[in-house]
């Protein structure tokens, strides 16, 4: 794929791919969701998607408003819900590309169930799942992917449960494509995007993404600058991770607790549940 | 020259913009939008290369960054 990143301007994306009457999004200052939309629709345009033929599926949650805002097809389903939509969509006509929406609390707590047999099945899905360790839309609400310790609106004393890590669960279960990325950084959640639209087969896209209203204000993160920061310092590149993991003095490895690898944690090729299925009718002639 | 325009509609007044900005041309104004922000404006517009990171990082989609008489054409 080309390395480079053809520039689009903001007044592009807003006649191309918006729906103007929906704007201003409702999301809160400093939240990145706006972003995950702008990164969104530069990947789109970077591998030429024609938005008539792409639905766009969302669940329940801050994350799941963002198909409002793109002028294409969409569906908002049920909590947790929005990749059972999403497979039936697949199911029913292969010939859509479909772009799901979701959050941690809408994808992987509510709807945990359904990203595994989604994975599973290997549907040719490209699932961007927005993290934000919390139930933002809800008031704060712990979600499995709250960090250990964590203040949230129900464990006032902090975390107890250890934290789900999405990418790892998804990784094991054999999805095709599979990379973290958190939004402060723009041109690799793009190219991760696009990447992601190509595949064939799931892939899976999580986004970090600071959300000062709801889990910021809790965690003495309540300032845009200072919880735009904390995702900055509190990541490592997977190399970076790898190398000091290996060669790293104990004092680099100390420094690793409480960090979060990204990256592009896997990029293989599997059969997928479309290829399979036309195989079914041709082979018993449904 | 480049000059940036903001859509005062749009923009929530998060100043991730001022805070990206990698040359430090931009500042939160003193004035109030219709919206009742405090927009971004254009203090050192010397010093603003054009890199779009405003642009490209602004969650609203309200900046544009529009170039006046460009010298490498």
């Amino acid at each position: 794929m080309a390395t480079g990143l053809r520039i689009k301007t903001a007044a592009e994306l807003r006649t191309n791919y918006l729906r103007r009457e929906m704007f201003p999004t409702i999301f809160c200052d400093g939240c990145g969701l706006g972003n995950v939309l702008n990164y969104t629709l530069w990947a789109i345009d970077e591998v030429g998607l024609d938005l008539d033929r792409t639905v766009f599926v969302s669940g329940i949650g801050c994350s799941s408003r963002l198909p409002g805002y793109i002028n294409a097809d969409g569906l908002h389903a049920t909590h947790g819900r929005a990749l059972a939509f999403a497979s039936g969509i697949r199911a029913a006509n292969p010939d859509l590309t479909v772009i799901v929406f979701t959050g941690d609390g809408d994808g992987a707590g509510i709807g945990g169930n359904h990203l595994l047999h989604t994975i599973r099945r290997n549907m040719d899905i490209t699932v961007i799942l927005v993290n934000n360790f919390t139930y933002g839309m809800t008031g704060g609400q712990s979600a499995p992917t709250t960090p250990d310790g964590g203040f949230s609106s129900t464990t006032p004393y902090g975390n107890i449960e250890h934290p789900l890590d999405i990418c790892e669960l998804a990784k094991a279960l054999g999805a095709p494509y599979v990379a973290r990325w958190p939004v402060v950084s723009p041109a690799q959640p793009v190219k991760s995007i696009a990447e992601g639209i190509r595949k064939r087969g799931f892939a899976l896209i999580e986004m970090l993404t600071p959300c000062p209203t709801a889990y910021g204000r809790r965690n003495g993160l309540k300032e845009i600058e200072q919880i735009w920061r904390w995702y900055r310092e509190h990541t490592v590149l997977l190399d970076e991770w790898e190398w000091v993991e290996q060669f790293g003095s104990p004092e680099e490895r100390e420094a690793l607790r409480g960090k979060m690898k990204i990256g592009v944690f896997q990029d293989t090729e599997r059969e997928t549940f479309e290829d399979r299925w036309a195989a079914l009718v041709a082979r018993e002639k449904l | 020259m480049h000059t940036i325009q903001i859509d005062e509609g749009w923009c929530k007044g998060c100043a991730l913009c001022v805070i990206y900005c990698p040359p430090r041309a931009l500042q939160v104004a003193a004035r109030f939008s219709p919206r009742g922000v405090h927009p971004p404006e254009l203090v050192r517009p010397e010093r603003c290369n054009g890199c779009r990171l405003c642009e490209l990082l602004c969650p609203d989609f309200a900046i544009t960054v529009t170039e006046e008489g460009r010298v490498h054409a």
